[in-house]
């Protein structure tokens, strides 16, 4: 490949033409990820799981303590998470600042619920407030993931999230864990496996032409 | 200015493949080498050696390790890479700003 200029008769197009193609390396760059929605398929299979357990045990089917069941399914989900995420940073052809944006806003929706499942579970919380409050939770997480590039379907998602959310904090009912189990397997582990499925290849970058 | 002078430009950047090596490291945390092999579109023997350069230079950071028992090379731009990719840049944008008739030389 050619030097990039030797020396042009005039040399200011050519510098407009050579930042532009940096620009444009730069953004290719900065939008590549190798995010693959395996985290949105764990949690939302194992969170769906706990749901369904709790409310098996409210309405009397199963007789578990659910500090225990929360306990194993958000250590599951922590344990994987890491394992998933070490994986990927040594296997992914790029580590970009999508990636770790994307990390850091789930890592922090994945904290703040285990918080109020926790914490909220001494009696701060109602039990029934729990699931929308779950899915209040998840919409906006997705709301803050659809300002990264090629994200802005999550905003849908994070539409379909708070509604559910609202809806169940203002009008709860014994089934709201159900409700938010379902809505984990549809808007949280379906999108993540559709991410998958349509692949994670990087955003292509260009060189100079 | 009628001239693109090359004379300023930092000699190690100022190549399509160098160039374009460190607008993409200095835009992520990391890279493998297929990566910037497919974005550069370079040969792997041509690739290598510009990498090589730059390495000696400081500007680059290399990790050699194993994933899967196949060797894999990452690279990452080092704070004299960045510094040196921030002047180019600089240096070409002087030049758009510079009037047509600045005597070359005089921008950089």
């Amino acid at each position: 490949m050619p030097e990039l200029t030797q020396a042009p008769e005039n040399g200011n197009p050519q510098a407009a033409a050579d930042l532009a193609v940096i620009r444009r390396l730069m953004e290719g760059a900065r939008e590549s990820t190798s995010y693959n929605g395996s985290y949105l398929i764990l949690w939302g299979c194992l969170i769906a799981a706990a749901e369904t357990v709790t409310y098996l045990e409210g309405v009397g089917v199963v007789a578990v303590s659910l500090n225990l069941v929360w306990a194993v399914a958000v250590g599951i989900g922590f344990a994987l998470s890491v394992l998933l995420g070490h994986r990927a940073w040594l296997r992914s052809p790029v580590n970009s600042l999508v990636d770790r944006m994307l990390a850091a806003i789930w890592a922090g929706c994945a904290i703040g619920l285990s918080l109020v499942g926790f914490l909220g579970s001494g009696g701060s919380v109602a039990r029934l407030t729990s699931p929308g409050l779950s899915a209040v939770f998840f919409g906006s997480a997705f709301f803050a993931s659809s300002f990264l590039p090629g994200r802005t379907a999550f905003l849908l998602l994070a539409a379909v999230w708070w509604i559910i959310g609202g809806s169940l904090l203002v009008w709860p009912f014994s089934g709201s864990g159900l409700v938010v189990a379902a809505a984990l397997i549809l808007f949280l582990a379906l999108p993540g496996l559709l991410i998958r499925i349509r692949g994670a290849a990087p955003t292509e970058s260009r060189v100079i032409e | 200015m009628t001239d693109y002078d090359y004379r300023h430009l930092d000699p190690l950047v100022h190549s399509r493949i160098r160039l374009s090596v460190l607008a993409i490291l200095v835009s992520v945390e990391d890279a493998e080498f297929t990566y910037l092999r497919d974005g550069v579109r370079a040969t792997d023997g041509n690739l290598g050696a510009h990498l090589r350069k730059l390495e000696d230079a400081g500007y680059l950071r290399v990790t050699k390790g194993f994933v899967a028992r196949k060797p894999v090379t990452r690279y990452r731009i080092t704070p004299a890479g960045r510094q040196a990719f921030r002047e180019y840049v600089d240096h070409l944008e002087r030049l758009l700003r510079a009037p047509p008739d600045t005597p070359p030389g005089t921008t950089g």
